[in-house]
């Protein structure tokens, strides 16, 4: 496969605020390629930059083999944008909304007709061609938001959080109609902060965190960087007869965690009464870490342990939660 | 090519508050002062119907004749009875004890006494009637000292029915409150509606994003920029043509006398607002906030020193240099007294400044990163 974007130390400065960092990275042809990060970490503003809707302070890009500074117009072409923000006249129709923006690239007459047509049944509004956007539920307009970026069959996409604040079914539809364009020979740049998702469709994900590339490879490939990170997890109760209270307790178990030599990273959900624990993978620590909740007088209901996945690549890369 | 006008059509008809603020407030505007003007333009208190009495003391013939004469004008006006009485006494008892209106005694030499009744505005009306009848007296007496012998020609010339020396003609010239208020309310709907309508095109197209799509694609910024500011013809259009044709349609306002003037005074009318649409256009793109909030007093203030709210209001070194106010004195010299300069030196201003904003705006425009 070839590159299809290539991002070469790419700089964006918002006064002092650098909001990307020296970013290096190439999409292939073909491809659904995840940007993943918390918020705040420069996705969108990577895909602005790329998308041509804002400038760069320094680096190189090249879309399909154009240098983003000399044929800014014959890569805007190529091009379909869906914004992180639903992006579309609340007065006009489904219809209307898509085949003004399909306008702007181009297409007139009965072409125009059949490429907004096409959208439409794509994200499964057909039937809703002539509704106002006004009137539309949240996850309707973001399906319009996506017919609106790819009526003019672009080769690129680039989709920024399109699955914000949908409800299941949209959702599951919204990742369908992603690996169907796919499928339909274009290659992809998606941007999600949720992790099942981007495990789910991406073919090779980026991880980036304020502003810079932690990692970036296949899913397998990303795991294998970070197959020495496990997670356990233990639910347990302190009976109430003790001197302390639960929260020191909590507290004084969670700093003896963090004492042990093999454990990364240490969390506690209040919720279910429940530890998180990273801890480096073939080491046997679980006993010293069972030790230390004995000694702490917790009565343990429940130990799990799960294999490594993104979400603890993601910990392990960045030392933060990703929501 | 066309995309963005029907858009900006589009804004009009289906925005519920632009429909209201584009054509239903215009008209209801229309509506509302031509039925408050209309009945200003009536006298403010009807005069009630009075019967006068009167009684001649002179002896004099030809003074009794021209007395006569002039209280025979008045038999076809019903409102007005004079009746004449032989003892004045009399007279003064029925006006105090309200049986008639008012009392009046011909004196010698051409004197009169006016005994007033209770009502102010009959007591007004007496007294206009008798100040015009005490001047004609004064005329003739004079020429009957001076020149005697052009006493009858005159007498004759002043009682001969039909008009006699008052000639009426009508040039035209009268106007009335609805005629002045019909252009000005088209210049504040200008200032009220393309100044906003102007700014919140490109402000809201950042707050929805749908800017970011539009500069996304490979669309030459200059030219969308200018189909922008074309798209602001329809508004522009509907909201002048709107007021004009109802007002003349439901109250029969009065603009040129001239097809060609009124014709003209539709052209200098839609491109002010056009110019202020351009001219507001860029606002909209450097805002950070609603630009409405503070368009909407300033174009108060504006239209208030500019007279447009009352022609009373004229404040000397502002109202003069006042856009609004220019526009509405080039309207009236054209409707009113049928020149047109002002009316073409408004258009060029409003060309250049059209034309001005539209480059000012597209530079702006082409900046990268402010869709975002
Ligand atoms: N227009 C802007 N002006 C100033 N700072 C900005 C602007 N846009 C984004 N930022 C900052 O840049 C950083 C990256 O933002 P963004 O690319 O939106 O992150 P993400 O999409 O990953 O959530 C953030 O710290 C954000 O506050
Ligand atoms: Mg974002």
């Amino acid at each position: 496969m070839t590159d299809f974007v290539n991002v070469e130390n790419l700089t964006k400065k918002y006064g002092d605020l650098i909001a990307v960092d020296n970013l290096s990275f190439t999409v292939k042809e073909g491809e659904i390629f995840g940007f993943l990060g918390p918020n705040g970490a420069g996705k969108s503003t990577t895909l602005n930059v790329i998308s041509t809707l804002i400038g760069y302070d320094s680096g190189n890009i090249t879309v399909c083999g154009y240098d983003m500074a000399k044929d800014e117009r014959k890569i805007k072409a190529l091009i379909g944008l869906v914004p992180q923000d639903v992006a579309v006249y609340e007065n006009m129709s489904a219809y209307e909304n898509v085949a003004f923006f399909a306008s702007l690239y181009g297409l007139s007459g009965t072409a125009l007709k059949a490429a907004a047509n096409e959208a439409l049944e794509f994200v499964g509004l057909s039937e809703h061609r002539k509704l106002r956007t006004s009137k539309m539920s949240g996850g309707m307009k973001r399906r319009l938001n996506i017919a609106c970026g790819i009526a003019h069959k672009p080769k690129l996409i680039v989709m920024d959080e399109p699955t914000v604040g949908v409800d299941a079914q949209s959702r599951e539809h919204i990742m369908s109609s992603i690996r169907t364009l796919r499928s339909g020979g274009a290659t992809i740049i998606y941007t999600s902060h949720y992790m099942p998702e981007v495990q789910e469709i991406c073919d090779r994900i980026a991880i980036i965190d304020k502003g810079r590339l932690a990692a970036i490879g296949t899913k397998e490939e990303l795991l294998e960087i970070i197959t020495d990170v496990k997670t356990i997890y233990i639910t347990c109760e302190f009976p109430p007869d003790q001197k302390e209270s639960t929260e020191l307790s909590v507290d004084r178990v969670l700093d003896d965690l963090k004492a042990v030599p093999d454990v990364r990273y240490v969390s506690f959900d209040p919720d279910e009464s429940r530890f998180k624990i990273d801890v480096t993978l073939g080491s046997d620590a679980v006993t010293p870490l069972l030790r230390i909740f004995m000694d702490a007088g917790a009565r343990i209901h429940e130990v799990q342990n799960e294999e490594p996945n993104l979400e603890t690549t993601f910990l392990a890369l960045t030392g933060r939660e990703l929501r | 090519m066309f995309m963005f006008i029907r858009m900006g059509f589009h804004a009009i008809v289906r925005d519920k508050a632009n429909l209201f603020f584009i054509v239903l407030f215009p008209s209801l505007l229309v509506f509302m002062l031509g039925n408050l003007l209309a009945f200003l333009d009536n006298p403010d208190e009807a005069i009630n119907p009075m019967e006068i009495r009167y009684t001649i003391q002179t002896e004099n013939v030809d003074e009794v004749a021209a007395i006569d004469a002039f209280l025979e004008a008045f038999s076809e006006i019903d409102q007005i009875t004079f009746v004449e009485a032989e003892d004045f006494d009399a007279v003064k008892e029925a006006v105090r004890s309200e049986n008639a209106s008012a009392g009046i005694l011909f004196t010698e030499p051409i004197g009169i006494e006016i005994f007033e009744g209770s009502d102010s505005i009959q007591n007004r009306a007496v007294k206009l009637i008798f100040k015009g009848y005490a001047r004609q007296a004064g005329a003739l007496t004079a020429i009957a000292q001076t020149a005697p012998e052009r006493l009858p020609e005159t007498v004759d010339a002043i009682f001969s029915g039909a008009g006699g020396l008052l000639a009426d003609h009508d040039l035209g010239y009268s106007r009335t409150m609805l005629d002045y208020y019909a252009v000005t309310m088209i210049v504040m709907i200008i200032f009220m509606g393309s100044t906003t309508g102007g700014a919140e095109d490109l402000f809201s197209e950042r707050k929805n994003h749908t800017l970011a799509r539009i500069i996304a694609s490979p669309k030459n910024r200059t030219n969308i920029y200018i189909q922008k500011v074309i798209a602001q013809l329809p508004q522009n259009l509907m909201q002048t043509a709107i007021v004009m044709i109802v007002s003349i349609a439901v109250f029969h306002v009065h603009y040129a006398d001239t097809f060609r003037g009124n014709l003209l005074l539709m052209l200098m009318l839609i491109l002010a607002g056009m110019a202020v649409s351009a001219l507001f256009m860029i606002l909209g793109m450097i805002l950070k906030f609603n630009p409405t909030a503070i368009i909407m007093p300033l174009a108060w203030v504006i239209l208030f020193i500019s007279g447009t709210f009352s022609k009373e209001v004229s404040i000397s070194g502002f109202t003069e240099y006042s856009p609004a106010f220019l526009i509405q004195s080039a309207a009236f010299d054209l409707t009113v007294f049928g020149r047109d300069e002002k009316c073409l030196i408004v258009i060029v201003i409003c060309v250049a400044v059209l034309i001005l904003s539209t480059v000012a705006g597209a530079l702006l425009f082409r900046r990268k990163g402010f869709a975002v």
